[in-house]
């Protein structure tokens, strides 16, 4: 008797299990089929060109195994300098983008006046058009004319960097562009994750008597874990494919200083079309990510306390 | 003597924010300032040094000339469309996907949600040409649709929202619950009104996006009358030399809608918004 | 559900892999369904036949003279009409490569390089054009200076030069009579050049006038080896050539007699600018700026031939070509071959001529077209055909797979030796070892 109610009860959770499965997925499906068909499985095929020739051309598709890693961990001298200029790139821009979109969110929410026309100001660079941003700016660290080093010079600086001509002040010059250029947008996500924490907590730790900086400690920085990880992820992503700054500033010189894994995978699919090889290199960057990922996912479970 | 030296600091405090902010309004305006004046120049003056930002004899003539070398009102048109209908789209099928994401116990959740994100890294460049290929066999090249199908459906809109709703509390959830409201009806009346912030977000991401974007219509269009705004930009690039004042002006045009987009969503990030519904 | 996800996953995949290897060329026996073969029967229509051949090219909306010569063709071809499908200068090569891979039904495609040529070609994209060039009577190779070989590839042909180019040393005479210098000349040697870059050399800040203009391509250097055929960058024993020519522009540079490398880079300074603002006297560029000087010089200007250290006078050629080919998709292919012959034939070549742009068709024609510029612009110089009418023309960068491959190697040495990174030696051994390490 006791066995056959308690079949009843797990027949009803399953069923309530299974219409709770239902509902999800319906909320799901409509994104997730447009997503499949025409992102994910084109994906899925180019990984699998990781293990392949393929030169874009109608001969098809020819296996070669791991031939495409053991070429670029043995011997691309390319993909190695590209993979210490890319982590260099990320593991500067990203904290320095991440840092000063949240002060300057933090600023921004403040009652200030002419709010909307400082927000508009700083979002600015992040629309406007790449060309036009990075003209101006390799106009302004112009190693010869440029005002920047005439400010330099003025100040007694006698040999002041030579900027993106310069192998050194390269990737420092284009982390300065990628910074200014992108940290409007990550400002605009943070303002809106802002918007969730709620007044109560502040009011609470008013209080306790907690001042400005444990209020952000206590009250700011847990609630806004989320967007953290959200800014954290398409930082990294945004700067492992970043290629188009520096194909309009520098096309990856001088010699290779700026050559950044995604330019090398822009090169080897269109410039050499080796479609194969360029997707094992990207297989790199989707390891990197999927190790973040998993680590994010551990890390929510830890902080996200609702 | 105390409030009196509050009030003090207070004033410090603020005259060193604005004086912060106006430097800042500054250096972020330079290019702005860049493309307004080299749109005015004529092409030779362009990148002269140093850079002279107010044009001695503007050449106005430039916008008139943009209007009548390239179909703008058609390019116009088309982007208009392809970036209203991938925006609404988006933020439809993300913000729906996301709930289930964020807040719905299922079987296989992380599994899926791991597909879309590790999507994000990797670069469009790798699968541009299978994805053609496969597009060509559907038949959806040359044709705003496939553009919108293409676009609509992304990793980074469905994780924008997941994460702004991970930050709603799961007890406004429950008690709407116990109240008798199904899962479409909460996403409908608690879940959509409290993310009114992240859905301007997303919105400004997706607009953005499809509004700049360059190479998804440059492979797949190749009618002329259904090019897109920025496709139309190109065409002042020659192979021999580029019309930077001609470019610059047609760029100062598509950026309006960008901006006033952006103005307008602004009122979405008040303080507040999302604290109004939550008890306690 | 997860296994059937991994199912539907690799249904898929596969699916899209047998559709890449459709059309196949023989070696896959299985996956090789109609499609690649249907379009090609769909071709040889009758004489008559309405037919409308889609061409595929850059720059056509904002290049006044490509709707004149179209339409000129149609109307001498009453029966073929032509559609324009344009993509914007810079990436045409990414997307014409896409495209075909796709299998566009484009008949006639011009391309920008010989680099993104030998890629479709590999891909099999492009269609072997002997046949027609052999069996037609109107068509003759011989009026294209040796290029036609230059463009095959395994003993094939596969384009016909629209356009072909010989480099030269621009000056501007005004400033040469100025100062009391005598214009340069055919046959200089490398130290010439120098010593002419410094006696015309003057001013300081923003009055500073060079004595000569060097762009930031790789190819601003290497060409002055290449016309004289010490370097050919498909062989790398001959890259030390480079090292003097390195040598001299880097002492150039130093001197203060060209612009700064770093310094045109950051401010995306374009030749041209410099030219006609008379920043600078002499300038080594492609005969294209003929056309420019036409239209936008306001000084007399001259040309002479390259300068270098092995005795070449002006008895070589060098330069970059503009291909035309027909599609491997095409579904007109002779229309297509009509069309080629005509825009890459005498009719066409006058049209491009007339602008100043030299046509990769020679003639007497063409080359009288040349002499008589003078006769409408004041500031240009006499006998320009003496530059353009020679047998001997060295392709700037001969056809290869690997061509994109060694390009991209060069020209990061290059911004390598010019911003002082490597020395010369330093730079020429790296750019010996990466083009050997290429597989």
């Amino acid at each position: 008797m006791a066995d056959q109610k308690k079949n009843i009860q797990n027949s009803n959770k399953g069923a309530l299990k299974r219409k709770k499965t239902l509902v999800a997925w319906s909320f799901i499906l409509p994104n997730l089929i447009g997503f499949f068909v025409f992102t994910f499985v084109p994906i899925v095929f180019s990984l699998f060109l990781s293990l392949c020739e393929w030169s874009a051309g109608n001969q098809g598709v020819k296996f070669v195994g791991l031939e495409n890693f053991r070429y670029m961990f043995t011997q691309d001298r390319s993909f190695r300098i590209a993979l210490k200029n890319t982590l260099y790139y990320t593991v500067v821009t990203v904290p320095l983008t991440l840092f000063i979109a949240l002060g300057l969110a933090m600023l921004m929410n403040k009652p200030i006046k002419g709010k909307t026309f400082f927000r508009s100001v700083l979002f600015f660079p992040y629309v406007a058009s790449l060309v036009a941003v990075a003209v101006v700016w390799m106009a302004l660290f112009n190693p010869e004319r440029g005002p920047v080093n005439g400010m330099l010079m003025s100040l007694g600086v006698e040999n002041p960097p030579r900027w993106a001509a310069s192998q050194v002040w390269a990737m420092p010059t284009i982390i300065g562009l990628t910074v200014w250029k992108g940290m409007g947008y990550y400002m605009v996500v943070y303002l809106a994750g802002l918007q969730s924490v709620p007044s109560e907590l502040y009011e609470a730790a008013e209080i306790d008597g907690a001042n400005g900086w444990a209020k952000f400690r206590n009250v700011t920085w847990p609630c806004l874990t989320p967007t953290t990880f959200f800014v954290l992820m398409m930082l990294v992503v945004a700067t492992f494919k970043s290629y188009d700054i520096m194909y309009i500033t520098t096309q990856g010189g001088p010699g290779e200083a700026t050559k950044v894994l995604a330019y090398h995978i822009f090169n080897s699919a269109f410039v050499s079309m080796k479609f194969g090889y360029a997707s094992a290199v990207a297989m790199v960057l989707f390891v990197i990510i999927i190790l973040l990922t998993l680590f994010q996912f551990r890390m929510e479970k830890k902080f996200t306390n609702y | 003597m105390e409030s009196k030296q509050k009030t003090t600091g207070y004033y410090v405090t603020k005259i060193v924010t604005y004086a912060f902010l106006i430097v800042l309004a500054v250096i972020m305006l330079i290019p702005f300032a860049w493309m307004i004046s080299s749109s005015l120049k004529l092409e030779k003056d362009v990148f002269a040094f140093p850079i002279q930002w107010i044009p001695t004899d503007p050449q106005w003539s430039n916008y008139s000339e943009i209007w009548q070398k390239v179909p703008l009102v058609t390019g116009f048109l088309n982007s208009t469309k392809l970036t209203i209908f991938v925006t609404i789209l988006q933020i439809l099928t993300s913000s729906f996907a996301a709930y289930a994401f964020a807040k719905l116990e299922f079987k296989g959740r992380n599994t899926v949600f791991m597909l879309y994100v590790m999507t994000i890294s990797i670069p469009w460049q790798v699968y541009m040409v299978p994805q053609y290929i496969m597009m060509t066999r559907f038949h959806l090249t040359d044709s705003h649709l496939g553009l919108i199908l293409m676009h609509t459906f992304t990793a980074t809109g469905v994780f924008l929202m997941r994460q702004f709703y991970m930050g709603i509390p799961t007890e406004l959830l429950e008690a709407a619950r116990i109240d008798g409201l199904n899962e479409y009806g909460i996403y409908a009346r608690i879940m959509l009104p409290l993310s009114k912030a992240a859905i301007a977000t997303l919105c400004i991401t997706s607009f953005t996006f499809e509004w700049n974007d360059f190479m998804g219509p440059l492979i797949y269009l190749s009618s002329a009358n259904k090019k897109t705004l920025q496709i139309m930009l190109r065409m002042f690039n020659t192979q021999y030399s580029s019309n930077y004042a001609l470019i610059m002006a047609a760029a100062t045009v598509a950026l309006i809608p960008v901006l006033v987009l952006f103005a307008f969503l602004q009122q979405y990030f008040v303080e507040g918004v999302a604290t109004s519904g939550i008890k306690g | 559900m997860r296994k059937k996800i991994l199912s539907a996953v690799l249904a898929s995949a596969l699916a899209v892999s047998v559709l890449a290897g459709c059309a196949s060329t023989g070696a896959a026996p299985a996956a090789a369904p109609a499609d690649g073969a249907s379009t090609e029967e769909a071709a040889a229509p009758a004489a008559d036949e309405q037919v409308t051949i889609r061409v595929a090219l850059w720059d056509y909306s904002n290049t006044e003279y490509y709707k004149a010569m179209f339409d000129a063709f149609s109307q001498a071809h009453p029966n073929i009409a032509y559609e324009v499908v344009e993509f914007p200068a810079d990436e045409y090569p990414t997307t014409i490569k896409t495209q075909l891979a796709g299998n566009q039904n484009f008949d006639v495609v011009f391309l920008k390089d010989l680099p993104t040529m030998s890629a479709l070609i590999a891909g099999g994209h492009l269609m072997e054009l002997d046949q027609f060039m052999d069996g037609d009577p109107d068509f003759d190779k011989a009026n294209y200076s040796g290029l036609i070989e230059q463009l095959g590839q395994g003993g094939k042909s596969y384009g016909v030069p629209f356009r072909k180019d010989n480099n030269m040393i621009f000056y501007n005479k005004d400033m040469f009579d100025a100062a009391g210098v005598p214009y340069p000349e055919d046959g200089m040697t490398m130290q010439d050049y120098y010593d002419l870059a410094e006696k015309m050399t003057s001013g300081s800040g923003n009055d500073k006038v060079y004595g000569a203009h060097m762009h930031t391509w790789a190819s601003n250097v290497s060409i002055y080896a290449r016309r004289t055929e010490e370097f050919n960058q498909l062989d790398t024993s001959t890259y030390e050539s480079l090292i003097p020519y390195y040598e001299t522009m880097l002492a150039m540079q130093d001197a203060g007699y060209i612009q700064d490398y770093g310094a045109l880079k950051s401010g995306n300074i374009h030749y041209s600018g410099v030219m006609y603002n008379h920043q600078a006297a002499m300038l080594q560029m492609g005969t294209w700026f003929i056309n420019m000087l036409v239209e936008n010089a306001d000084f007399h200007w001259g040309v002479c031939a390259l300068p270098n250290n092995a005795g070449v006078g002006n008895e070589k050629a060098v330069g970059g070509i503009t291909p035309v080919t027909i599609g491997a998709y095409a579904e007109h292919p002779e229309a297509a071959w009509e069309f080629i012959k005509y825009v890459c034939g005498e009719e066409g070549a006058k049209v491009l001529a007339a602008t100043g742009i030299l046509p990769g068709y020679g003639s007497d024609a063409i080359n009288e077209i040349f002499d008589k510029i003078p006769e409408t612009n004041e500031f240009a110089p006499e006998g320009l055909s003496k530059y353009i009418n020679i047998d001997n023309y060295v392709v700037e960068f001969p056809m290869s797979e690997k061509a994109g491959d060694i390009d991209t190697i060069l020209g990061e040495e290059h911004s390598a030796i010019m911003t002082g990174t490597e020395t010369p030696e330093e730079g020429v051994k790296n750019m010996i070892d990466r083009v050997n390490a290429l597989q």
